[in-house]
């Protein structure tokens, strides 16, 4: 199965802080402040360095790859993600 | 007075300060780092004006004025009949009309507009703000919740007030810089805090406004003196009078309490990513808290002892 390469929707204006309780995300384009769990944080100061596979982040984020996509997916409807590839 | 003391509005005569009210630069008075010019015919104002603020030093006419502002009284007929109070702002009247007899309670009201809407060089937090050994504390919380009563019962105890409803954190340095104006007290909250020990000085109470009954405590002496010297903050607490509730602290993590200030900030949107990065650094440099209580017998020990602990 062919592994889904993930991006951010405006790495430009991303910004992130994150925390044990979990991460905020700002973004400047949308004037948006979103805060999510402490793996989802974690996926985001991923990507903010490169696109990745669903694979390479679920296997740094201690998650099998069904719960990543799943992740994924809900990041991508708040608009903070894309597919890559 | 030696040339080198610091004029307080107390050193002025009540005639003097009704001539500097007349005048056209205004009663010029100094609020930490700024001058609110305050221009008004109102003499019940006046009279205010000389409870609350009398240790408050007195800018000159030439000294630059941030905020110029204004209060008088409506024309015509309702000079006589129920007269009532504008507030204006560089020419703007930001609120309706108000009866006379709440002038003081505008004058409060109006310059918490001003300093909120043109003071845009900090991140605004809707907070109270005291200091305790060099350490800010910050108590963020929407109205009702007990906040500015809180705050009365801090100050009374000797923490140093920072301000009563707006913290205002630097965006270069993350320090806080004081605003210390009078405390606002609505309703049962102002026989609560008449109860406390100390020296307290009440402003006239203001029947039926938009919030009940309102009156105004005059900050300490000690805080007004001290209003250039900024503060590291050390503490976020958001805090919860319940009549009858036992009093619960409970820590908050920073990404919760990120949050939960986001909430409570006035220009946050507006500063964009310099904004995000101010509110970054303030909650990395504090302990974040909820504070459910029922008394200020309950919270203010908790939080003296609390806020005792070392770093």
């Amino acid at each position: 199965m062919p592994d889904s390469q993930w991006a951010l929707v405006t790495p430009d204006a991303i910004s992130i802080r994150n925390w044990p309780d979990g991460s905020v995300v700002f973004n400047a384009r949308e004037s948006t402040t979103t805060m999510l769990s402490a793996i989802a944080g974690g996926v985001v100061t991923v990507l903010m360095k490169a696109p990745t596979g669903t694979r390479e982040l679920s296997a740094g984020a201690g998650t099998d790859a069904q719960e990543m996509g799943a992740l994924l997916s809900a990041l991508a409807d708040h608009g903070i993600v894309r597919r890559a590839g | 007075m030696p040339a080198d003391a610091v004029q307080t509005l107390a050193d002025l005569s009540t005639g003097e300060v009704e001539a500097r009210l007349h005048s056209d630069a205004g009663l010029r008075l100094r609020f930490g780092r700024f001058v609110a010019g305050i221009r008004s015919d109102l003499r019940p104002l006046a009279r205010g004006i000389e409870t609350l603020y009398g240790d408050y030093p007195v800018a000159g006419d030439d000294d630059f004025c941030d905020f110029p502002v204004e209060l008088t009284g409506t024309g015509g007929l309702r000079r006589f009949v129920r007269p009532q109070v504008v507030f204006r702002f560089e020419g703007m009247q930001p609120f309706k009309p108000l009866p006379g007899q709440q002038a003081v309670a505008m004058l409060e009201w109006g310059l918490n507009w001003v300093f909120t809407n043109h003071a845009q060089h900090y991140l605004i937090i809707h907070a109270a703000v005291l200091e305790r050994n060099g350490a800010g504390l910050i108590m963020a919380a929407p109205p009702g919740s007990g906040k500015s009563t809180l705050c009365a019962g801090l100050a009374l105890k000797g923490w140093r007030l920072l301000s009563d409803e707006l913290a205002l954190v630097g965006l270069e340095d993350g320090l806080l810089t004081p605003l210390p104006r009078p405390i606002s007290l609505k309703n049962q909250s102002i026989d609560v805090v008449r109860r406390l020990p100390g020296e307290i000085v009440m402003g006239p109470v203001a029947h039926d406004t938009a919030k009940g009954t309102v009156a105004h405590m005059r900050p300490p002496r000690a805080s007004v003196d001290a209003a250039l010297a900024t503060v590291q903050p050390r503490w976020i607490l958001f805090p919860k009078f319940g009549a009858g509730s036992a009093c619960e602290v409970e820590a908050m993590g920073r990404a919760q309490t990120f949050m939960q200030l986001v909430g409570n900030a006035f220009n946050y949107p507006r500063l964009g990513a310099t904004g995000f990065e101010a509110m970054a650094r303030l909650v990395d440099a504090c302990d974040g808290y909820t504070a459910r209580y029922g008394s200020l017998d309950q919270i203010v020990p908790t939080l003296e002892a609390l806020c005792a602990r070392p770093a």
